[in-house]
């Protein structure tokens, strides 16, 4: 066992019962490390059980067999992949019915980085998916984690120019924050590979690990990077990865 | 969700419909056997007061549907907590209510009309039991629908189950539960009407039912003419009220 790791998986097995009555397997001995300080994408087809695995990570889910290990007991925080800011409060309240201790100065460094300074007062509701995906951000960096777990959520931006923005900041995120881990799911492998320092190809029916993939894209990159052909290149590289596993894979991934 | 174009056009088709039925029944036809005519509807209005006693009929009437957003709103309010957790944990829980879909809830009132009698408690009671079964069946229904991602942040950060269900989703069905008891107060009246027709011996329903007795028309269409303000009125301040409680835009689900 690597003991280098802030989530330790080992042979995580989960089965359960669908609507219909029938028995299924979501993950069958799937095994991985987390390694600390660094942000691991999840790259899995729609349906494979991510948000389930995120929800095991968290401990909101003990249905499992296998070993779920977070090193020293750290803060595990799940942001889900819907908007969840709260309506009824405003932006710094939001950030303050989770963190009730928390100094002005502290809010304020955190709305800077998050990029919400000057709209403590605004309401989440009219704003964007990715204005309130900055809300939920800094509710959790609030806390002070070990591990933030981010469930799928860039999918609801709607517009390209802040979804880069968005990507862009949480890439930022992980540098400021550098104690901080973050563990991020996606069906999109741009996304994997823009976000990640570590990629764990997962596959589907049941989820299980295909490969892990070392991620060596310069730490502070933006998203200029995605035109490039060395990014171009980390895409198929993973894709091979994919194809090579199974061939017959490419429609369950959208590839 | 606080939305007064309902009222304002209501308000609007009332004016309209008040000064069509003034041209058409003081100066076109004045004398027919059913509508009468403005000017006799007003020399009414002394007699509305003092034989029918009706500004007591009403303040009985109003006080026992005033109890329908009061209750309503404590019921929703110290009962939120137990009510989301065992809808969330327990199945039976969530068919149980379905089951008033094939009972309608006004034959409580009629019961009740005809066990307790004539009684303001009795009538406050049976508006009570009716709007809080309804309001709870229409919460069940909301409840099916709770976006349950709401919690799941609080409950990664540490936040108990109850407090989830108290101030996250509480908070989150606090508009439907609003829309709810708005659209009970209206009904109340309805409610009040039939209990104090069946066996009251006060009330607007006692008064409106003796004036279809004595065949009295004038004074039945002011009394409709008068509860039409009054409930407008009332309800207005009501959404005012839900306005200023829930001031944002709640996601819809």
């Amino acid at each position: 066992m690597n003991s280098d790791f802030i989530l330790h998986i080992e042979n995580l097995t989960k089965e359960f019962y669908s609507p219909t009555g029938y028995k299924l397997r979501l993950f069958e001995d799937l095994s991985f490390n987390v390694l600390p300080n660094q942000t691991t994408t999840v790259f899995a087809p729609q349906g494979s059980g991510k948000s389930t695995l995120l929800k095991i990570l968290a401990g909101l889910d003990n249905g499992y067999e296998g070993e779920v290990k977070i090193k020293d007991d750290g803060k595990v925080l799940l942001i889900p992949d819907k908007p969840d800011s709260f309506q009824w409060l405003s932006v710094v309240d939001n950030v303050k019915f989770f963190a009730k201790n928390l100094d002005e100065s502290e809010i304020r460094k955190i709305f800077d980085d998050v990029g919400l300074s000057g709209y403590e007062n605004h309401f989440p509701h009219p704003k964007s998916a990715g204005f309130r995906f900055r809300i939920s951000l800094a509710r959790a960096l609030a806390l002070k984690p070990s591990v933030i777990l981010i469930d799928d959520y860039f999918k609801n931006i709607a517009d390209f120019e802040t979804y880069s923005e968005i990507l862009e900041l949480v890439r930022k995120l992980n540098i400021v924050y550098d104690k901080i881990t973050f563990v991020i799911t996606t069906a999109n492998l741009t996304e994997a590979v823009f976000l990640g320092e570590q990629i764990l190809l997962l596959g589907k029916h049941p989820a299980h690990l295909i490969a892990t993939i070392e991620n060596v894209l310069p730490a502070n990159r933006d998203s200029k990077i995605l035109r490039t052909g060395e990014f171009e290149e980390k895409i198929n590289f993973c894709k091979n990865k994919i194809y090579e596993y199974d061939k017959n894979i490419v429609l369950k991934y959208g590839l | 969700m606080s939305d007064f174009t309902g009222y304002k056009t209501f308000a609007k088709i009332f004016v309209w419909f008040v000064f069509i039925y003034v041209v058409l029944f003081q100066f076109i036809i004045p004398f027919n056997s059913l509508f009468p005519a403005p000017s006799i509807m007003l020399e009414s209005i002394p007699d509305l007061f003092s034989k029918y006693k009706f500004a007591s009929a009403l303040g009985l009437t109003f006080s026992a549907v005033l109890f329908i957003p009061i209750g309503g709103f404590a019921c929703f309010y110290y009962t939120k907590t137990p009510v989301i957790k065992s809808f969330l944990k327990y199945d039976f829980t969530r068919w149980l209510p379905s089951m008033f879909n094939f009972f309608p809830l006004v034959f409580f009132v009629f019961i009740f009309a005809l066990w307790i009698g004539d009684s303001l408690i009795g009538e406050i009671i049976a508006l009570m039991l009716v709007s809080g079964f309804d309001q709870k069946i229409a919460m069940s229904h909301r409840i099916k629908k709770l976006p349950l991602h709401f919690g799941l942040f609080a409950k990664s950060a540490g936040m108990s189950d109850r407090e989830i269900y108290g101030k996250i989703y509480g908070k989150l069905l606090l508009p439907y539960a609003f829309e709810k008891i708005g659209a009970l107060f209206l009904s109340g009246w309805m409610y009040a009407f039939f209990y104090e027709v069946i066996s009251g011996n006060y009330g607007v329903g006692t008064v409106l039912f003796t004036t279809i007795k004595y065949g009295d028309t004038s004074a039945f269409f002011l009394i409709i003419l008068i509860m039409i303000i009054v409930i407008y009125v009332t309800s207005l301040l009501f959404k005012l009220i839900q306005y200023k409680v829930v001031h944002w835009i709640p996601d819809e689900f």
